[in-house]
């Protein structure tokens, strides 16, 4: 008996807490399970609010996607210690560069949640879960947003892998080579014109509308090359009413949300970015600042104007008048002997929006459209003419008159190039223009102008062998 | 599974005998022979059966002896074995004799004691004696080259950081290398828990545990010694046993020292002339400025002038000091027959040489058996801890005293005239306003315990349960404010935050343990149990900015409070563990170790991982054909063989997880990882083979050791293609491979007896080869500064360095290949080595083709040798420590002797004064450039990369014990005073400021990387033990 006691006693003793493996199930508090994560249309739209949220990544269009527009051509100049950032501002990148390689991930982790909301907002069905309007609207939205980001990948590495469907499991991940640029160009305009649809009528400059689509096509068909696809959709945006251009061009960088963005990125406290910081020279860092050549373009645009005015005694006195650009002050200023971007300046909350459509854009692609679509030499058009001094005039510059369609397409580059300043259009401006020997000594006849495609991250092509290097790296 | 369990337990009780046979008393008394005290808890068997008792407090026994008994046998750790025939006697008085068998001693093993002579696995261990004295935070501190394979590496000199340990080499990339540490049976929690980012070195929760408190450590080093830890072992386990009380009048301890800490080597930087000389000369080199250009010319180019007088700063002796460091510490410990107790407490105050740290620990700890009765034991060991720990940001910062301190330029005062702060430097701050401004305080709060029950069932037949705590709260508070030119909160107004970290460990486990001798021949011990372990990890902070003033540091008078978070990461660890020992006549000896853990942290597939091993042993000393080898006083041959894991894989890494990810202040959400449902441990498998020989009567002891240690099932971020929208998935793909040699050399050189002089030494020294044997597809994996200056290759080891080698400096253009003239290389710059182009082979110009290994931190070999000296009253032990073949690489030294490259304006090592200036120089120092077309100063090259072979005299201690002549007369029981000296010198080559240096802390794979790291100290201590 003595012995079945002791058993008794021992056993209890050493299985009274260990009973069950259910201990085991441990569920995370930051974070649920995919399954049944997205359910009806509110999940769906929070879903959508997650893809919208990785354009917001520091590699993209928070900070470095967007500066290395600015850097990698002549328009931001780079002071500090790393190399990632060193590599992209003496236009040396080699293709093992890490920030490279981070923003190719950032932009198309934009693209899979775009995916993955597309897939679930047609899985989900029947009213109770999602009416027709509400798919369309979501679809067009994440349409809007693959479309930009592969538009982003063409502008910097040529063609791409064009991905339309999510990755979400070990079996679904994909090893997709790269397209070509025609089938990306296609591809992108397939998307745009599916939003632009699908969106029609939709308001509002945070998330994606149906005339934001129109705008990014015109940008997209004007780098493309389709001019008259380019002239068109720009002047549906203009025509459509839903913009002006504001009449002080400081505002667009202090009122957020103003009425000349087509399609505003919302940066709060809660999601910050960090391009506030990377052009403060007060503090230590990584640091972006505006080139000599902006500041010298800058200067070039001032206009004296001396005009002979009688006066009522009789005499006549020279009045002079400077014609300044405002865009000027709005845009840099000298702080501890530094050219700072003063356009995204909020360094306490880091909460700058980024306006990545805007109305002045549009004109600028018209105008630039039209001229290319004339003779060169001929004059340029009135509406050219037009189109072109409606952003010098609010920008308190003279109006030009008389010019050559290939002095319109000059002017035209020059007006985007200080409009835009930080705002990540300069690299494909300066490829459309073809300057890029020129400018930044990306030529033929030194075998440089591989340059003119940023590297395919070698990590990338090490784990997808389907990917090619561009040439020269 | 449990019914496995029952079957067993039950098969092993079926094996327990019950003797009752009747006959006469037998009693006596058992002493020590060399001082004649009773002896308590004496075993006295009559020899032959298991009839038998233990001596009371006073060394009283009293046995009823069978009619068929002959012999009575007395066995008493640490005494020999004494037989006695009974005769006709009813009264057997017995004095024992110290077994001077140093093997004798009791090893401590996962869940219950062995002695030495029957250990069959790789073990070493510590004592308090080799501790005490010595002035460090934590014990791991401690433990550095003093156990044959522990590589111990401080990584910095930062008081209270995180330490590397290393059991026998890596075997990690992605998970932990640190062993698992337990304390008097509960796993502690190590690591650190840190929410604020520091720059490179960790916190150490170990250190929250008293050094002093400590009576022993183990450290079990294969598989055999520590699979009973399953999942937790591969890393090797730290046993460490709290002192307890004894059956004896109480004891009063008093120990106290305090002393000096200072930097004992300063690397010499370059003087305000030299650095105006090269900083000019670089930008007249590169036409920024115009020949003849004077200084001034250069700070009106650079800065648009200065606003102070140009003046010469020695930054580096604005930030550091000469610290104090001091301990005190009192403790109780007695008891009697039915109670016994430990009680401490403890001070300790180690300011940092950097201005700005110091670390400070106040803690108590109470220890406490109770016999409720001759069956029941009940105990608990708590100890209760604050620490205060001031930390400065260090290492890989652009915001650390000692790191601006390097790149301050020596031209700047500190202050201007109106005691206002300059900034110094272009790209940083100044360095004493950033140890002197901001708060880092640091408060760790620990309660740290068990409390136990054991329970005799049956003679030999133990059931205990035990409940283990351990609770760390880390309270860390950050202020930084706007009163000096460049703090990062300048924008803001200034900024705090405060951040609270609970970690807590629960721990319930029940073991049923089996000692029984069968005949005198068989002897089994056996234990088995369960246990379930519960970690919680909860972590709050709130961040605010804009503060009217420094006098206001707290959120409380933010302006706006801008940032928080709270959260809760729980994970669970159930187990079954059984280990079962047998030896025949102490000759043939076998262990089987086995444990079962499930662990929450595991895919759905791979909830439970098993962990065996089996070990043996044969002692050639005990057989016949050695019995006339009287040289020899032990021999015995060991091997083992098992399996361990480790599963510090991280929560929840196997689940498809939806997280938050916001857009217009609105909810949103976003799958972040890929799930793996079949992810679990990483798994080593290890096989030991050692012998252990004594000779002269165990004068001489050496202890070899061989292994292999494989690991497998690498914890893995396999990489997808980024295309995908992820990067990679966790998942179990890899291996390492540590082999290795240990030896372990004790000898007593010199036996003077109790007055003479006496000399001891101890010698260790290990040999492990490391390296990785399996990559995700064979490919490499680059990692450091640039992304490449540290890989890891199948067929190297964990710590290999990657970049450019570099042959030396172009003296003249002729040398200067046309092809690298094309790239902009010239005269004077760095002639790197042109190994490969796109086709494979050399192509003349130098690009990402040319990248090679130019290195590794692994050393050859480390180890200690210790030499003890006593005469009199008088002691003396010197205490070197020595690593040997292992690289440093200084990837800082781009910026410390960048020669105008780049725009930088900070100060420069004084070796730049060699630098080349015009044809012909031969020098190995480039030409100052500012634009560097040859791109001279990128950091992975092997010019950076030096020996960090050193050996130190770590510790050297003298010590007086006043004679107890004297002691008696003012009635103390014992008095000792000494001189200690830590790191009294060091021999290397290494040419920064410390061989030991990682500026990455305890990181798995980044090792010997020094970049702006804090350096360690030379510590000169005076001290007292004073016995009561």
């Amino acid at each position: 008996m003595k012995k079945y006691r002791i058993i008794l006693i021992a056993a209890l003793g050493l299985f009274t807490f260990t009973g069950c493996e259910e201990v085991l199930e441990v569920e995370p508090t930051t974070a649920i399970e995919k399954e049944g994560a997205v359910v009806d249309f509110t999940t769906l739209d929070r879903s959508a609010l997650g893809a919208y949220s990785a354009l917001q990544d520091e590699d993209y269009y928070g900070f470095r996607y967007l500066l290395y527009q600015g850097l990698y051509a002549d328009n931001l100049t780079f002071a500090g210690t790393f190399t990632t950032d060193r590599e992209v501002a003496s236009k040396r990148i080699n293709a093992s560069n890490l920030q490279i390689s981070s923003t190719w991930a950032a932009i198309y982790t934009a693209i899979n949640r775009a995916n993955i909301v597309i897939r679930d907002a047609e899985r989900l069905s029947g009213e109770s879960e999602i009416t027709e309007k509400g798919r369309a609207q979501i679809v067009g939205e994440m349409k809007f947003l693959r479309a930009l980001a592969h538009f982003d990948l063409l502008k910097a590495f040529g063609g791409v892998p064009v991905v339309t469907s999510p990755t979400t499991t070990i079996g679904e991940i994909q090893s997709l080579p790269r397209a070509t640029e025609e089938a990306v160009y296609a591809a992108i305009i397939a998307d745009l014109q599916d939003a632009a649809t699908a969106l029609e009528g939709t308001e509002g400059n945070e998330r994606a509308t149906g005339m934001a689509a129109t705008a990014l096509l015109a940008r997209v068909y004007l780098q493309q090359g389709n001019n008259e696809a380019a002239e068109a959709a720009a002047s549906e945006v203009i025509n459509s009413g839903a913009y002006e251009l504001v009449e002080d061009f400081g505002t667009l960088f202090t009122q957020e949300g103003g009425a000349e963005a087509i399609f505003e990125l919302n940066f709060t406290l809660n999601d910050a970015n960090a391009l506030g910081t990377a052009s403060d020279p007060t503090s230590s860092g990584q640091r972006f600042y505006v080139s000599e050549g902006v500041y010298e373009a800058f200067s070039a645009q001032a206009d004296t104007v001396v005009i002979d005015r009688v006066t009522e005694e009789g005499t006549t006195v020279k009045d002079t008048t400077i014609y300044s650009d405002e865009r000027f002050e709005a845009t840099s200023r000298i702080e501890r002997n530094r050219r700072r971007l003063i356009k995204y300046d909020d360094v306490t909350n880091n909460a700058d929006n980024v306006i990545v459509l805007r109305l002045a854009e549009m004109y600028l692609i018209r105008a630039e459209a039209r001229a290319r679509m004339a003779a060169a030499a001929a004059a340029a058009s009135e509406e050219v003419i037009a189109d072109i001094n409606l952003i010098r005039e609010r920008a308190g510059l003279l109006p030009v008159e008389d010019l050559t369609n290939i002095e319109a397409l000059a002017e035209v580059l020059e007006q985007r190039r200080l409009e835009f300043v930080g705002e990540g259009l300069r690299f494909m401006d300066l490829k459309r223009y073809d300057l890029t020997c020129d400018l930044l000594e990306f030529c033929e006849e030194d075998a440089e102008a591989f340059r003119n495609l940023w590297p395919i991250p070698l990590q990338q092509i090490e784990v997808n062998p389907a990917l090619t290097q561009n040439p020269g790296y | 599974m449990k019914k496995i369990l029952l079957f067993s337990f039950v098969l092993m009780l079926t094996l327990l005998q019950y003797a009752y046979a009747q006959s006469r008393t037998v009693s006596g008394t058992v002493t020590d022979q060399s001082t004649s005290q009773a002896l308590p808890g004496v075993a006295v068997i009559v020899k032959g059966t298991t009839v038998g008792t233990t001596t009371g407090f006073d060394g009283a026994f009293t046995l009823n002896v069978p009619a068929d008994g002959t012999t009575l046998v007395f066995r008493f750790i640490g005494y020999e074995t004494i037989e006695r025939a009974i005769g006709n006697a009813s009264t057997i008085d017995v004095a024992l004799p110290v077994d001077n068998r140093q093997l004798e001693e009791v090893v401590v093993v996962g869940y219950g004691t062995q002695e030495r002579r029957e250990v069959t696995g790789a073990t070493a261990k510590i004592t308090a004696e080799e501790l005490e004295d010595i002035p460090v935070v934590s014990v791991d501190q401690a433990l550095q080259g003093r156990a044959a394979g522990v590589q111990i590496s401080q990584n910095s000199g930062t008081p209270g950081a995180g330490i590397s340990v290393r059991v026998r080499g890596a075997t990690s990339i992605s998970a932990n290398n640190q062993p698992l540490y337990v304390v008097d049976g509960v796993p502690m929690t190590t690591g650190d828990y840190s929410q604020l980012g520091y720059g490179g070195q960790t916190v150490n929760a170990i250190a929250d545990l008293n050094p002093n408190d400590i009576a022993s450590i183990d450290i079990l080093k294969d598989a055999s010694a520590a699979a009973i830890y399953g999942s937790r072992a591969a890393n090797g386990v730290v046993l460490i046993t709290t002192k307890r009380g004894a059956n004896r009048k109480t004891q009063i301890n008093f120990n106290a020292y305090g002393g000096t800490q200072s930097m004992w080597k300063k690397p010499d930087f370059l003087e305000a002339d030299e650095y105006k000389e090269i900083m000019v000369e670089a930008y007249v080199n590169d036409a920024y400025l115009d020949p003849g250009a004077s200084f001034e010319d250069f700070t009106e180019w650079y800065y648009g002038g200065v606003d102070f007088d140009l003046t010469e700063t020695d930054w580096i002796d604005e930030v550091t000091r000469d610290a104090s460091i001091q301990n005190y510490e009192l403790s109780l410990s007695g008891g009697d027959e039915k109670t016994r107790y430990y009680l401490s407490g403890n001070y300790f105050d180690q300011q940092g040489i950097i201005i700005g740290s110091e670390y400070k620990r106040y803690s108590t700890r109470l220890n406490l058996d109770h016999n409720v009765n001759d069956k029941l034991l009940i105990g608990a060991s708590i100890q209760l801890s604050r620490s205060e720990n001031n930390r400065i940001v260090s290492d890989n910062t652009l915001y650390g005293p000692f790191a601006n301190s390097l790149a301050a330029s020596p031209v700047w005062p500190v202050y201007y005239e109106d005691g206002g702060y300059t900034r110094p430097n272009y790209f940083y701050t100044n360095p004493v306003a950033e140890g002197t401004e901001n708060d880092d305080v640091t408060t760790n709060l620990r309660a740290l315990g068990n409390i136990f029950a054991r329970y005799t069932l049956a003679k030999g037949l133990d059931l205990q349960v035990k409940g283990g705590y351990d609770a760390l709260n880390i309270d860390e508070r950050r202020y930084t404010p706007t009163n000096y030119p460049g703090s990062f909160a300048t924008a803001s107004g200034g900024e705090a935050t405060n951040a609270t970290t609970t970690a807590t460990k629960l721990l319930l486990e029940s073991t049923l343990s089996y000692n029984k001798a069968y005949n005198e021949v068989h002897n089994v011990s056996a234990v088995i149990g369960t246990s379930v372990e519960k970690n919680d990890l909860q972590a709050s902070y709130v961040a605010g900015q804009g503060f009217p003033g420094e006098r206001f540091r707290y959120v409380a008078s933010a302006a706006r409070v801008n940032d928080g978070s709270s959260s809760l990461t729980e994970s669970v660890l159930l187990s079954y563990f059984g280990r079962l020992n047998y030896s025949f006549q102490d000759r043939y000896l076998l262990g089987i170790n086995f444990r079962a853990d499930g662990s929450s942290r595991f895919g759905e597939n791979n909830r439970f991982g098993y962990f065996p091993s089996v070990s043996a042993g044969w002692r050639l000393i005990e057989e016949e054909f050695m019995s006339n080898i009287d040289v020899l006083s032990e021999l015995k041959l060991r091997a083992s063989y098992g399996i361990t894991g480790n599963q510090e894989i991280g929560n929840f890494s196997y689940q498809a997880l939806v997280t938050g990810a916001n857009y217009q202040d609105l909810p949103g959400i976003a799958l972040t990882q890929i799930p793996n449902p079949d992810l679990k441990w990483e798994s080593t498998s290890q096989l030991n083979v050692g012998a252990d020989m004594g000779f002269l009567n165990n004068r001489i002891n050496l202890a070899l050791d061989y292994y292999i240690k494989q690991t497998d099932d690498l914890l893995f971020s396999r990489p997808v293609a980024t295309q995908n929208g992820f990067a990679s998935y966790q998942s179990n793909i890899g291996a390492t491979e540590n082999k290795g040699f240990e030896l372990a050399l004790n000898t007593v050189n010199i036996d003077g007896g109790t007055d003479g002089f006496n000399w001891s030494s101890n010698f260790n020294i290990a040999f492990n080869r490391n390296k990785v044997t399996e990559l995700y597809e064979g490919q490499d994996i680059f990692y450091g500064f640039g992304g490449n200056s540290l890989v890891l290759r199948e067929g190297e080891p964990i710590g290999t360095f990657y970049g450019f080698q570099t042959d030396g400096i172009y003296s003249t253009t002729d040398e200067v290949p046309v092809s690298r003239q094309e790239q902009g290389a010239q005269a004077g710059d760095v002639n790197f080595r042109d190994i490969s182009g796109p086709n494979g082979e050399p192509d003349g110009i130098i690009t990402d083709d040319d990248l090679t290994i130019i290195g590794n931190a692994q050393p050859d070999y480390v180890g200690g040798f210790t030499n003890t000296f006593r005469y009199s009253g008088f002691d003396l032990s010197v205490f070197l420590q020595f690593s040997a073949g292992n690289q440093i690489a200084n990837p800082a030294h781009q910026y410390q002797q960048h020669l105008g490259n780049d725009f930088l304006d900070d100060n420069m090592l004084s070796l730049v004064g060699d630098r080349w200036q015009q044809e012909g120089d031969v020098t190995d120092v480039p030409r100052a450039t500012v634009d560097d077309l040859n791109d001279n100063n990128r950091s992975n090259s092997s010019r950076f990369i030096y020996d960090g072979s050193y050996t130190r005299v770590k510790n050297v201690v003298l010590g007086y014990t006043v004679p107890s002549t004297v002691t008696e007369r003012v009635k103390l029981r014992s008095l000792r005073v000494y001189a200690q000296a830590q790191n009294l010198f060091t021999f290397t080559d290494y040419p920064g400021f410390d061989p030991e240096v990682n500026y990455a802390g305890t990181s798995n794979t980044t090792l010997g990387v020094d970049f702006y790291t804090f350096p360690q100290t030379r510590t000169i201590t005076f001290g007292v033990n004073v016995g009561f």
